[in-house]
């Protein structure tokens, strides 16, 4: 199963105090920014900010990933700097092509690390999204496809609104390219820092769409996002009840059962063992199947 | 790997923002002959002076560098945050701003 990735937060590159505080925020990973939170005549400071970061800091369980620039810039330039210091995935901004992921891959397999170093492109622009899937298909290391709304909204002439209409499109067929290529769906930021309730509303909507998680640009927002990400009890107590009564089901040579009178088949099945495997990989109690 | 040794720089070069959690580090030439010269300034000297200076030193020791003047104004910055500075410092030295 892919890491838990339900938040994720973004921390200026070129920023000591910020990055030294990341560990601390109990994000499930924080993404060391290369790219918009740099100036141009800053990017090689940050680049060895970053790489000295990743190299000293203790990061714990929280994944650390590194935005670059576009592979179209300097993002190969960040790569032969930062990857000996060993991140554990690489954000590639402007995705739109399988050119260009394949690029990163290179540059990681080159650098022979012994370790597994995962590839998230973000998808930010009308012709990445319709080529979503061929970016997210474009090489194994890719663990996840993620959605930019601000350059997105930008890019198809929209304006950006509280409510988030004019992306919904957008984040559905991302999520749909993700779903079909295997891998994870990862949402955008939500910008209004004084907005809580529309930070809840906007996560809560885009759980039900079918993302795993969604960017932070503020600590103050992980805690709601790990609220609506993580399984209430009531979620997970109903998916114990799923999973028992489908062994049952399926002693009985049926894939079809009855769950409090509902039917439940495969799909919610799959459902219910995804809840199961967020909760184990949280540590949260599992309770016993209700008679 | 051996570590080159006797490496001047030409020019001037500076790194980091004059913030708190940060370090502001000024290479420049010095008289040939003249080694390592470093000047640590910071808020916290007493208690973490001596460890700055040879976390400063030992990035300009892996680069060779000799012959040089180097001023690291420090606001408090994490061990990370200095070797990184002195790292742009001397790359900004030896190869040019961007």
């Amino acid at each position: 199963m892919a890491r838990l990735r339900r938040s994720r937060i973004y921390l200026p590159g070129n920023r000591p105090r910020m990055i030294q505080k990341g560990p601390l925020l109990g994000a499930d990973a924080v993404i060391l920014d290369l790219e918009d939170s740099v100036v141009p005549e800053q990017k090689d400071a940050a680049r060895f900010l970053v790489t000295n970061a990743i190299k000293s800091l203790n990061f714990g369980d929280t994944e650390v990933m590194v935005r670059i620039n576009p592979v179209s810039t300097c993002g190969l330039k960040d790569l032969a700097v930062v990857l000996p210091a060993g991140p554990d995935a690489i954000v590639v901004p402007k995705s739109e092509n399988r050119e260009g992921v394949q690029a990163v891959e290179k540059a990681i397999l080159q650098s022979n690390l012994d370790k597994r170093v995962a590839i998230l492109p973000l998808i930010e622009t009308a012709r990445g999204i319709l080529n979503a899937y061929e970016v997210a298909c474009a090489s194994s290391l890719v663990e996840a496809i993620t959605f930019g709304g601000e350059d997105f909204t930008q890019d198809i002439g929209a304006t950006r609104t509280r409510e988030g209409r004019e992306i919904f499109l957008g984040r559905g067929m991302l999520v749909i390219a993700a779903r079909a290529a295997g891998v994870q769906a990862l949402d955008t930021v939500f910008s209004d820092l004084n907005d809580e309730e529309g930070l809840r509303n906007d996560t809560l909507e885009i759980k039900r769409m079918g993302f795993d998680g969604r960017a932070a640009i503020h600590p103050s927002q992980i805690e709601i996002i790990h609220e609506i990400f993580t399984p209430t009890e009531a979620e997970l107590q109903h998916a114990i009840n799923v999973r028992r009564a489908a062994e049952i089901a399926r002693c009985k040579g049926s894939g079809v059962a009855l769950v409090k009178g509902k039917m439940v088949d495969k799909p919610i099945i799959e459902r219910a063992e995804k809840i199961i495997r967020i909760a184990e990989r949280l540590g949260l109690p599992i309770p016993a199947p209700e008679e | 790997m051996t570590a080159p040794r006797n490496v001047r720089i030409l020019r001037e070069a500076k790194a980091g923002l004059d913030e708190r959690g940060d370090v502001l580090v000024t290479l420049s030439p010095a008289e040939a002959g003249s080694g390592v010269q470093a000047e640590i300034e910071s808020t916290l000297y007493a208690l973490f002076g001596d460890q700055i200076r040879a976390s400063a030193l030992a990035v300009v020791e892996e680069y060779g560098l000799t012959d040089v003047r180097m001023t690291v104004r420090d606001q408090g910055a994490l061990d990370f945050a200095i070797r990184a500075r002195v790292q742009t410092a001397i790359e900004r030295a030896l190869r040019g701003d961007e």
